[in-house]
């Protein structure tokens, strides 16, 4: 078992950056990076976007954010719509995303599914690959989302 | 230019759609002749639409957008088509030029990208 | 393509007019040629029909002496009539063609065309003959028209042509003197012309050969120099520049540095696959063939596939001369060459970015690296299982404490970034203390370049969310640690370790200073014995002792760093090489203790501490002019204070009195510091039992 390593989180957080800046030029800062534990689970907003990882990784990315977020996020995309679907789709879009951006540092063995995506109130984070799973609090505009990093290298 | 738009989040489909109407992309006429969802979608409306130009994503449910775009280069080896994907590993997105894209494009893009990505696709 | 050519025509204007006007001059002097001929055989004819004018008036006079002649001697004059007729018909057409121009009998009996005089000495002339002739016509009239013509008649008409024939003859001689000098004048111009527009002609062609070798010569030497310049940046080019044809042949020219990049000899028309091929692996050639390929079809749009270069870093094994095997990252850029819009090349740039691709993964590899020593499991296991249980309670502790701190940043409006790495340092602190009374040096090691990672973080102009993240990696490698160290120890113990509540051991406290005493003092090259006089510490609760523990780690560490000097200093002093630091726990009054650290050290110095508070920035010369010798001693122990200028594991970092101070007011005590400058210092702490909050709330 191989640990994933700072600049392997980094590679998440710039792909998060980058996301928020190209599609609103203004970019998404690191608010805070914790670990979090089966007593403190991480924290999750109005919805919720999971890839699942398989191939030579296994676990999972989680992106969550708040309604409010995502609203922003979809009028600085000019998306007329805003109904409960567009939502769960964005949040889902956006972790496969981040999923398949990392793949350039991971490489093509590290195969992403197709996103899932969940509005609250959720049942608990299925059972986490790590014993510690990566929180990293992000903060675009005045809004805060999660972005949890579950993943472990199997060979 | 008759142009199809091919991605599972319907949040994407509308910003290609949006993108597509805008001024700079006026002179290559475009008219969105379709959108699909995934690859079985795409490949049953390119019979219809017959579309000169074609947005692709990957990762998509029932067929992917490798497989996808192999089979619409069979039906008609002169469309255009642009794959749009967040996957970042070069394997898979040249896999999908050999099967016969012509260009791709990263995924977050803004719209200056996808404007020169189309305009670089048709010229 | 259309300003080439027009580039091109410039180029060549000159050269075109000049020969163009060098073909006009050869025209224009064949033209004049042909003219001039045609008239000179003009003026031949009259030349050579005034000169028959000559013979004629001559034959005339011949021909009528003759008839005279055969006249008296009773002869036929048949044969003389006709030939004077003959004669003075032919002299009287020419005449009169020389007058107007017209058709005359030739030399050879055919009819030739005769222009008519123009001179005006030949106009002359030809009127004065005509006057001579018309008397001659009328004197051999009878001769020729009449049948029978009387003596007297012919007599008339011999004295007249005896009497002018010489006038005649001189005439028609001047006539054909005259025609010959025009037809003479007209062919000196002839020639002359023919001399200017010849030597114009000349002119003109050396012009254009001058013009022309000359351009020759220049675009010669331009090329020349493109090429010289071409080698030059070949030569010079840090980069490797090769075209590569459809065949995936290299082209003929390439840079120098290609060599050097690929360390192999590269012959033109060398075959990059299979260069490749010899030092990549044949995935890599799977995908750069099909790249390369891609971009030779016009299939794709090169602009929307540059970032899938599968060559724009990639891993190479290259072999030197001496056959010496290093792994390289080489850095291949493909870009289309077109000629007449069709892709007749790829121009290839070469780079080595082996250190860039280096740097990166060393920066990688420090920040994730996990592997626990084998020496550190063997330390682990040669400590008393109990202290090792107390150590790695009070790791988890810490490191709970600072997840939670990690996790503040998130919670609050505007995250104090500042506060939270001091109250890390302050944890993590505790550790490294712990680790080292241990003697767990790796552990010791890791706590501080963690710290010096956070103190390096804490310098920062601007602290941000994303510096906290290296912080939450290693974290986690903490995390990890502790969490297979106790899989080891309940799996050598056979007890679940992290149940075991932790137990502070007053008996080995004295072994543990002492030991830790050594071991900084070894460290920094110096000398110091500790010794403890700790006759009341049986008396005070375990959660005290644990607490005194920390904070006598924490002053025993400032002792022998800040207080002890080096052996060489000390003797200079006049003091034994060996420091001493004296530990002591009285109780003074019941219930009253008093905590002692006294070191024989330089003692605290208060312009010591003014420079570096100055050096710090953290006071200005007015402020500190203003303050008592107290408050400067009392200033090392606010928050990243340090007299040290650089940072090693035992002190310098600025945290431990800031921590000493905490813990103090934790346990309800009070400190003192007595210090007299090259003599001693003392650290004294006064608590009460039951007055403690450590000690209320166990």
């Amino acid at each position: 078992m191989h640990k994933i390593n700072e600049t392997e989180i980094h590679v998440f957080i710039d792909a998060i950056g980058h996301y928020f800046n190209q599609i609103s030029n203004e970019i998404a800062i690191v608010k805070a990076a914790y670990l979090a534990s089966d007593a403190e689970p991480p924290p999750l907003y109005d919805y919720l976007g999971t890839i699942n990882l398989s191939g030579d990784y296994q676990g999972s990315i989680y992106f969550s954010a708040p309604r409010i977020l995502i609203r922003h996020l979809l009028i600085a995309m000019q998306e007329p719509n805003r109904t409960e679907q567009d939502f769960l789709d964005a949040v889902g879009e956006i972790a496969n995303t981040l999923a398949g951006n990392a793949r350039k540092h991971f490489g093509e063995f590290m195969n992403i599914s197709v996103p899932t995506s969940t509005a609250a109130p959720f049942t608990e984070l299925q059972n986490s690959t790590r014993i510690h799973p990566f929180v990293i609090m992000i903060k675009w505009r005045q809004y805060h989302a999660s972005l949890v990093i579950d993943m472990e290298r199997i060979h | 230019m008759k142009l199809m738009i091919v991605d599972d989040s319907s949040i994407i489909r509308n910003r290609i759609a949006r993108i597509s109407r805008h001024v700079d992309l006026a002179k290559l006429e475009i008219d969105i002749v379709g959108q699909a969802s995934n690859g079985k979608e795409a490949v049953d409306l390119f019979v219809k639409a017959h579309p000169d130009i074609v947005t692709m994503d990957l990762t998509m449910p029932e067929m992917d957008g490798v497989e996808c775009t192999k089979a619409l280069a069979y039906m008609n080896p002169a469309v255009r088509i642009l794959v749009i994907s967040a996957l970042s590993d070069k394997s898979t997105a040249l896999k999908a030029l050999k099967n016969g894209a012509s260009g791709f494009l990263y995924k977050p893009f803004n719209d200056e990208q996808l404007i020169s990505a189309l305009e670089s696709l048709v010229n | 393509m259309s300003v080439s050519k027009k580039q091109g025509l410039g180029k060549y204007r000159v050269i075109v007019i000049a020969v163009a006007l060098f073909l006009v001059f050869d025209l224009g002097v064949l033209i004049l040629n042909f003219f001039t001929s045609y008239q000179i055989g003009q003026d031949a004819i009259s030349i050579n029909l005034a000169g028959r004018q000559r013979m004629l008036s001559q034959r005339m006079t011949k021909s009528l002496l003759i008839i005279a002649n055969d006249a008296s001697a009773g002869r036929d004059i048949g044969a003389g009539k006709t030939e004077l007729k003959k004669t003075v018909g032919l002299f009287d057409s020419t005449l009169k063609a020389f007058h107007t121009g017209g058709s005359v009998m030739g030399g050879n009996d055919k009819m030739v065309e005769l222009n008519a005089i123009t001179s005006p000495k030949g106009l002359q002339i030809l009127s004065e003959a005509s006057t001579i002739w018309q008397g001659y016509t009328l004197a051999t009239q009878p001769i020729i028209t009449q049948a029978e013509f009387t003596p007297e008649q012919l007599t008339t008409a011999i004295t007249y042509a005896r009497a002018n024939n010489i006038k005649l003859l001189g005439l028609m001689n001047g006539l054909t003197n005259d025609l010959e000098k025009i037809a003479s004048a007209k062919a000196e111009r002839l020639r002359l012309v023919q001399t200017i527009g010849i030597g114009l002609a000349l002119l003109n062609f050396g012009f254009i050969l001058f013009k022309f070798i000359r351009s020759l010569r220049r675009s010669d030497e331009l090329v020349e120099q493109a090429q010289q310049e071409t080698d030059e940046i070949l030569a010079t080019v840090k980069e490797g520049l090769f075209l590569l044809d459809e065949n995936l042949k290299i082209g003929n020219q390439y840079s120098a540095s290609l060599r050097t990049i690929l360390l192999q000899e590269i012959k033109p028309g060398a075959d990059f696959i299979a260069i490749l091929g010899s030092m990549s692996s044949s995935e890599t050639l799977v995908s750069a063939r099909d790249y390369i390929e891609l971009l030779f079809g016009n299939h794709v749009k090169e602009n929307l596939i540059i970032s899938l270069n599968p060559l724009s870093e990639v891993e190479v094994q290259l072999t030197d001369s001496r056959g010496k095997s290093d792994t390289r990252y080489l850095s291949f850029q493909f870009n289309r060459v077109l000629v007449a819009d069709k892709i007749s090349h790829l121009l290839v740039t070469v780079q080595d970015v082996t250190e860039r691709v280096h740097l990166v993964t060393a920066l990688a590899d420090v920040k994730g690296q996990s592997k626990v020593e084998l020496s550190y499991l063997q330390k682990i296991l040669a400590i008393d299982h109990e202290q090792m249980h107390n150590f790695l309670a009070l790791m988890e502790t810490s490191l709970t404490n600072i997840n939670a701190a990690l996790q503040q940043a998130s919670e609050h409006g505007g995250a104090d970034y500042h506060s939270i790495i001091n109250k890390i340092l302050r944890e993590t602190h505790t550790i490294k203390g712990e680790a080292a009374t241990l003697g767990l040096e790796s552990c010791t090691s890791n706590t501080h370049s963690f710290e010096q990672e956070m103190i390096r973080i804490r310098n920062l102009p601007h602290i941000q969310g994303n510096d906290m993240v290296g912080l939450t990696v290693r974290l986690d490698d903490f995390f990890e640690r502790l969490h297979l160290v106790r899989t080891i120890m309940s799996s050598v113990t056979g007890a679940n370790v992290s149940t075991l509540t932790p137990v502070a051991h007053a008996s080995n406290l004295v072994d543990d200073m002492q030991l830790l005493c050594l071991s900084i003092a070894s460290d920094q090259q110096k000398q110091a014995k500790l010794t403890a006089d700790l006759a009341a510490l049986p008396k005070l609760p375990e959660c005290l002792t644990k607490e005194l523990r920390n904070i006598t780690i924490q002053l025993l560490r400032n002792a022998v760093s800040h207080g002890i000097e080096t052996p060489d200093e000390r003797i200079l002093l006049g003091k034994s090489p060996t420091g001493s630091i004296h530990l002591s726990c009285k109780e003074i009054q019941k219930d009253q203790f008093e905590w002692v650290i006294r070191d024989d050290g330089h003692g605290l110095d208060p312009e010591r501490i003014k420079s570096a508070l100055l050096r710090n920035n953290y006071y200005d010369q007015e402020a500190l002019t203003s303050m008592d010798t107290r408050s400067i001693v009392m200033k090392i122990f606010e928050p990243g204070f340090s007299t040290l200028t650089t940072a090693h594991a035992n002190a310098g970092h600025g945290i431990g009195l800031d921590l000493i101070l905490d813990k103090i007011n934790a346990i309800g005590g009070r400190l003192h510091v007595k210090t007299r400058v090259n003599h001693s210092t003392e650290f004294i702490i006064h608590f009460a039992l039951g007055r403690s909050p450590v000690a209320q709330s166990s």
